[in-house]
């Protein structure tokens, strides 16, 4: 009975096949009614969610640009570049240019035209990488350190030869300046006679003189000063030395002078007269010391450190003409000017320091003496060769072969102007392709640099003896006090006889 | 589509709905949690199937598509789905000398009402049990059997329940 009841119970409540129906059929009509609606929401979602993704990759791009851009902007304003001249995008673009080092884009380009026109006042020589980066450097150069217009230096030292009061003896005052106001004041004991050279080291200065010990003995003197003016340390040579130049070079005081030693020589006493090369450490302590035996007396007027190896001119007292050796980093000298730069061979022309750097005329091989020479023995035999088979004399070459003679003595140096700063190392100030170079020299606060352009070459026909008449042009390039190349001032050809 | 196409269509899906329509609401029964379910899944099983239909993406073995429609659609709408088991279901007047009355059944004098809000009040386990028994006519050993529990699970969750009610009164 119970469960009879409860069967009629549960299929009363049970879910009523009709009404099932019922509500299926009437929901698939109203579905009839809308299909394309409910087909095309996934793809509308999709359609969404893709414009939503464009839209932050947009914004994301958008902010990234303008980020770099205004990096991009920091970085022409750090370097005095004009911005006016390009649009945002090619900012951006010669930024990424530079900074990758890559210097390609044709943005660069224009910007570097300009920048040759405002270093050198000429139009840009040469668009390769490597000149486009020297070019940059060394314009990097110029305006950290002649940036300012005022351009004197906001840091200075003065020494004075100052009496001792009562007293008929002399002593040496070192002044440190800031900005126009003295900072410190040391007093040495030390009477320096003539010139005396020094290097501001550490906040302090390195100086090196010779200091008159009696009447008749001189000693090269070397002190090292701290920042606040005390004496950290300092060292005396033996008698008769004199000290002229001196140099901070990789944790080393590099110390050129002379040395004289009486000698009696048939009779009468000689002055015999060494060339004196001394290495200290920064604590004063000697680690080096070497001597070669010089012609007379000589002076060290300026030297400078290039590649390990030491530049220096000197001038023989004799006839005071001036010459120029090179001192290897352990002390021994030669005449040999050569030095290797980038790969390249560079010949010593001449130095001159000028505003507190040292420049260097040097002229770079484009290839070996081998080669050349090499070059110039196959270039006469086959001359020759043309010469006997038109039975002409080798005084009748045509002029075809002296053009090619010519190409060859120019394309063989490119003369190159380099600045040396014991802070900066060495670098490339100007070049000029095929040509060589010679004496720099300062005229009127203005630096000059001779420049030679081979302008003809005739074959001399000698017996023994290849002869060759250069006929070069001599070129005056005026650089003013802040580096920049003022004037290109062409003076008269030269004849230079070159002999093999 | 056309009318006389949708005419085809309904009059095939009715044909269907027919001959399947009891086993597939056993077998939703049988996989649901609550009974109370029921109605709401059949409708969506069947409104789902009438789409495919209509797409002709049935194929021929209906049943097999509806079964697999109603696993899809327990899956989705049914959030207690779980296979039951004996130790969760509520023990109800284990004592079973009070599970067969010996004076009348008190139940039998209860107004339906009363009766169907007594056992609605019971947990949706047991009154899944109640449903296969009485309402798709499943003896206790079929459930035992299709949903794998103990066959005095069943038995006592079936008359332990009435017992209770009828003591309660």
């Amino acid at each position: 009975m119970l469960e009879r009841k409860l069967r009629q119970l549960y299929h009363g409540h049970q879910a009523d096949e009709n009404s099932i129906l019922q509500t299926v059929l009437e929901q698939a009509d109203r579905e009839q009614e809308f299909p394309k609606h409910r087909r095309l929401m996934p793809l509308i979602s999709i359609l969404l969610c893709v414009c939503i993704l464009f839209l932050c990759a947009v914004g994301y791009f958008f902010v990234l640009t303008t980020r770099e851009y205004q990096e991009a902007l920091g970085f022409f304003r750090e370097n005095q570049l004009s911005e006016t001249d390009f649009s945002r995008r090619e900012i951006y673009l010669i930024w990424q240019d530079i900074v990758s080092g890559t210097f390609a884009r044709p943005e660069t380009l224009r910007l570097f035209e300009s920048l040759s026109e405002e270093v050198y006042g000429a139009p840009l020589l040469s668009s390769q990488k490597e000149d486009l980066l020297s070019l940059w450097e060394y314009r990097k150069y110029l305006l950290k350190n002649f940036g300012d217009i005022s351009s004197a230096p906001d840091m200075w030292f003065s020494i004075l030869r100052t009496a001792i009061p009562q007293s008929s003896n002399f002593q040496t005052e070192i002044s440190k300046y800031k900005n126009g106001e003295i900072l410190w004041t040391s007093v040495l004991k030390y009477d320096f006679q003539g010139r005396t050279d020094d290097v501001a080291w550490n906040g302090g200065l390195i100086l090196a003189g010779t200091a008159q010990e009696s009447s008749s003995v001189s000693l090269g003197v070397l002190v090292a000063l701290d920042s606040q003016g005390s004496v950290l340390w300092e060292q005396q040579s033996g008698p008769n030395v004199t000290y002229d130049k001196v140099l901070v070079w990789a944790d080393r005081v590099i110390v050129f002078g002379s040395r004289y030693e009486d000698t009696l020589v048939g009779g009468s006493r000689k002055k015999r007269w060494y060339f004196c090369f001394s290495e200290y450490d920064l604590n004063g302590t000697l680690l080096n010391y070497r001597e070669h035996l010089w012609g007379g007396q000589f002076e060290v007027l300026e030297g400078v450190v290039a590649e390990n190896q030491f530049f220096l001119k000197l001038r023989e007292n004799a006839d005071a003409s001036e010459r120029l050796i090179s001192v290897s980093s352990s002390g021994d000298w030669s005449e040999n000017l050569q030095y290797w730069l980038d790969g390249k061979c560079c010949l010593v022309k001449d130095l001159l320091p000028y505003r507190n750097v040292v420049y260097l005329s040097v002229c770079i091989s484009a290839y070996s003496e081998e080669e050349f020479l090499r070059n110039l023995t196959e270039l006469r035999e086959e001359y020759y060769a043309a010469c006997e088979k038109a039975s002409s004399t080798f005084t009748e070459m045509p002029e075809a072969y002296d053009k090619v003679l010519c190409s060859l003595f120019s394309s063989r140096f490119s003369a190159a102007l380099l600045l040396c700063d014991p802070m900066s190392g060495v670098m490339k100030a100007y070049e000029v392709r095929n040509a060589s170079c010679g004496q720099l020299f300062s005229y009127q606060g203005e630096l000059r640099w001779t420049v030679f352009l081979a302008e003809n070459a005739k074959n001399v026909d000698m017996t023994e003896e290849y002869w060759v008449d250069l006929w070069v042009k001599e070129v005056i390039y005026c650089f003013d006090s802040k580096g920049k190349l003022l004037l290109r001032d062409e003076q008269n050809v030269r004849l230079i006889e070159y002999c093999i | 589509m056309t009318q006389e196409e949708q005419a085809m269509l309904s009059e095939r899906f009715q044909q269907i709905y027919r001959q399947t329509f009891r086993d597939l609401r056993r077998y939703v029964a049988l996989h649901c949690s609550d009974p109370d379910l029921i109605p709401g899944l059949l409708k969506k099983i069947y409104l789902e199937y009438y789409r495919r239909l209509k797409k002709e993406k049935c194929g021929t073995g209906n049943y097999a598509v509806l079964c697999k429609i109603a696993d899809r659609m327990i899956f989705h709408f049914d959030s207690e789905r779980t296979r039951p088991r004996n130790c969760s279901f509520p023990l109800h007047a284990e004592n079973r000398e009070e599970w067969l009355p010996e004076n009348g059944d008190p139940l039998l004098q209860m107004s339906e009402e009363r009766l169907w809000q007594a056992l609605r009040s019971y947990p949706a386990r047991t009154r899944k049990l109640f449903y296969l028994c009485y309402g798709e006519d499943m003896s206790p050993v079929e459930i035992a059997k299709e949903l794998k529990l103990a066959l005095p699970f069943v038995l006592q969750q079936l008359y332990g329940t009435l017992a209770e009610i009828r003591r309660k009164g």
